[in-house]
């Protein structure tokens, strides 16, 4: 397989050039897997591929399947986020005349 | 047929002459002849320091002045009269709301004549058992 990038000639089953390193198929941000030129998703992680083929062998900018990294404050602003979602939801729960009864008895 | 008449008087406050007039049918057929009504909260308060009914049913959304303010007012005149809110609110937030602010009962629009004389043969049992107006 001819190298995209350095055109020099590879062995069938390499997946990164002798010559340049670049990847000689589609490689993943997310799992590092080299898989076929025309691949879609990565066959390993199921991470998107770039659709372009220049940028399937050099690799997008940032890693867009990294999960995101939250702070203490952040985790703790979400679970109040949570809290206030449930409180929500119960508080527009609806009740019957039976229900109210039992409310005022 | 209607009932024996009962000595106490009841103040209807709706926003709407269907539920007014309903409710003013439903308490004359169960033996209370003497009944008010004002068609907001901000009228109905009127009403009640005027006449001081016996009972007052109460409309939870209406405008000017709404149930929930209407009840609160009320209850600063007097901590011990009978409020039953008639409406169609059913999220419990509302009801717990009513519960808190002082209301004896709440009866969800629409509702069966036998569920608003079981209720009503509820106010009338407490009301028995207080001393009589001057």
């Amino acid at each position: 397989m001819d190298c995209f990038n350095c055109h020099t000639a590879n062995d069938e089953g390499r997946k990164f050039c002798k010559e340049c390193g670049a990847a000689l198929g589609s490689f993943c941000q997310r799992c590092k897997n080299v898989g076929d030129i025309d691949d879609k998703f990565c066959g390993v992680c199921g991470n998107i591929l770039a659709l372009n083929a220049q940028e399937r062998l050099f690799s997008p900018p940032e890693d867009p399947g990294a999960p995101k990294q939250y702070s203490p404050e952040e985790m703790n602003d979400l679970l109040s986020l949570r809290k206030i979602a449930r409180a929500e939801e119960a508080a527009s729960a609806r009740v019957t005349q039976s229900d109210i009864d039992s409310i005022f008895s | 047929m209607n009932a024996p008449p009962l000595p106490y008087s009841a103040l209807v406050v709706d926003d709407s002459p269907h539920s007014r007039i309903l409710l003013m049918r439903l308490l004359q057929r169960n033996g209370i002849s003497k009944v008010d009504s004002a068609v907001n909260g901000a009228e109905g308060l009127e009403h009640y320091k005027f006449s001081k009914p016996d009972l007052v049913f109460l409309d939870a959304v209406m405008p000017e002045m709404d149930g929930l303010s209407t009840l609160r007012e009320i209850r600063k005149i007097d901590p011990n009269s009978i409020v039953i809110i008639t409406t169609s609110l059913s999220e419990k937030e509302k009801v717990l709301q009513f519960k808190e602010a002082g209301a004896n009962y709440y009866l969800l629009k629409p509702f069966e004549e036998e569920k608003f004389v079981e209720t009503l043969g509820k106010v009338v049992a407490i009301l028995a058992q207080r001393p009589r107006k001057e």
